[in-house]
């Protein structure tokens, strides 16, 4: 018992001389914090710039979203027997979906890869029996892409950086469980020298090889991201490619007017079939699309952030090839059908999971 | 008697080990600087927590002059309290090998809290990884320690 006892004791003399706040002291003259030194160390730490500037929209790690495209009309090109013909489209519509994961993430290197999906339906008017092939096939199968990305950033010093992005996309008029043709892949990259001066501005000059304008380009890039002194508005660009401007009411909603150049290389193996010339092997349509558009973005719950856009889809190019050209200057070789879409309003919404 | 003595050393033992491991788990106290050279925060012990409040800035200022404030913390009421003294690191505990978990840390330039894994690289530098639920959403700074000049 008197053991007992005396443990008892012990025991309560190391707890209580153990215990101390349950907060963190209040502090003091901050003024004593300016004069330091390094301590040394076996591990040698530089520093760099880091990724972001300040107010930059958050980075979206993963987002779910649904695109629709308002009544707008197709004018599809004469080919062989098929004469040329404009079709009412009801609408278009297509989920999207996108992940990033940055596998390193550190102060001297970032790097996030990617994978996304995105399909595009066409609801037309009329019955598409007997149609134009091109109607025929866009009906039934629809556009889809699936993609993998890589991006890397890696600073070089408290001021300078590069960026090196490449992606691969198998885009084409396959089903869901289908296996994209290799005709279907399409490869993009970019790279990019930046300067970042301070907090609130970076900017990049690069090149990139890029599908965006339906058929492979290779074309130099700009990027500029920056944030006004009063840090209520900004500008985040990545030219030719995306440009808004960036309105923060508080650092959970966010408003930007821009505009996307969006667009791809779509390899239709369908439309070969339905056209049963044996002419043509490698039937690929160039899409692509100028978006004018409003956006505002929020915090639903901490980092669940939802989007909701409206705009204008206009066309840039919805031509068609049999076989990869580049085209550095004009339109030769001539295309295997020169059609288009009309412009029509569009929304897109979508929820996200953003980055810290 | 026999009992008495062999109570005594396990007692020493634990005693021993309790506080071998109170010191390991005390070298992250201390004034640390963040990867960019733009804060240092001082971490200290709370309870059997660890903690830290960002004690300087190299920009302690708005372009305007003024003092930088936490103006986009989510709770309303914060948003005129400085940015210098505010409690950046909250509640780390010390598991083992150098690591701190279980904390959170708070970006005022964003107003949001990460979940937070410290890890003690070597006495003078610790690798500082927020994230979103699982560690892959994240990223690592890695902090300097720095001491005060004798005056």
């Amino acid at each position: 018992m008197r053991i007992s006892g005396f443990v008892f004791l012990f025991l309560f003399s190391v707890q209580l001389f153990s215990q101390q706040k349950d907060s963190i002291p209040a502090e003091e003259d901050f003024s004593q914090y300016a004069d330091v030194e390094v301590a040394t160390s076996t591990i040698v730490v530089k520093k760099y710039c880091s990724q972001k500037i300040i107010g930059l929209s958050p980075a979206k790690l993963i987002s779910a979203g649904y695109d629709f495209v308002f009544k707008n009309k197709l004018t599809a090109d004469t080919l062989g027997n098929f004469l040329g013909n404009v079709d009412t489209i009801y609408n278009n519509y297509g989920v999207r979906f996108a992940a990033n994961f940055p596998v390193i993430s550190n102060n001297k290197l970032i790097l996030n890869l990617g994978v996304n999906y995105l399909d595009f339906k066409y609801s037309f008017e009329r019955p598409i029996n007997n149609v134009h092939p091109l109607n025929y096939n866009l009906a039934t199968y629809g556009l889809r892409s699936y993609g993998l990305n890589g991006t890397l950033f890696k600073p070089l010093n408290e001021k300078q950086f590069l960026i090196i992005q490449a992606q691969g996309d198998w885009n084409g008029d396959f089903k869901m469980n289908e296996l994209p043709a290799g005709n279907s892949l399409k490869i993009s990259g970019a790279a990019i020298y930046g300067f970042k001066p301070h907090d609130r501005r970076q900017y990049g000059f690069g090149v990139t090889r890029t599908y965006r304008a339906g058929e492979v380009n290779y074309i130099p890039v700009f990027l500029y991201n920056y944030t006004f002194q009063n840090r209520k508005m900004g500008f985040e660009m990545l030219l030719p490619a995306r440009a808004n401007f960036r309105y923060t009411i508080n650092s959970r909603n966010m408003l930007f007017a821009g505009f996307e150049l969006e667009g791809n290389s779509y390899f239709l193996k369908n439309i070969e079939k339905n056209y049963n010339f044996g002419l043509y092997n490698n039937v690929q349509l160039r899409r692509s699309e100028i978006r004018p558009r409003l956006t505002y973005e929020f915090s639903v719950y901490k980092f669940i952030w939802a989007s909701v856009q409206v705009g204008y889809r206009l066309n840039y190019r919805f031509n068609i090839d049999d076989g990869e050209y580049y085209r550095a200057f004009g339109d030769e070789p001539p295309y295997l059908m020169n059609n288009s879409v009309s412009g029509a309003p569009y929304f897109n919404v979508s929820i996200n999971l953003v980055s810290p | 008697m026999k009992k008495i003595t062999l109570l005594f050393s396990l007692l020493l033992i634990l005693f021993t080990s309790k506080a071998q491991t109170t010191e390991e788990a005390d070298k992250i106290i201390g004034l640390w600087e963040v990867g960019s050279g733009k804060a240092r925060i001082k971490i200290t012990k709370y309870g059997d927590k660890f903690g830290g409040k960002i004690v300087w800035l190299k920009e302690p200022n708005y372009e305007d002059g003024t003092k930088k404030v936490d103006k986009n913390n989510p709770d309303e009421s914060k948003r005129t309290n400085p940015t210098l003294g505010l409690n950046n690191l909250l509640g780390f505990s010390y598991k083992e090998k150098g690591e701190y978990s279980g904390g959170t840390i708070y970006d005022p330039e964003n107003g949001s809290t990460y979940n937070c894994v410290i890890t003690l690289e070597d006495d003078n530098t610790l690798k500082v990884r927020g994230y979103i639920g699982v560690q892959l959403f994240g990223r690592t700074d890695t902090w300097k320690r720095v001491i005060l000049k004798a005056k």
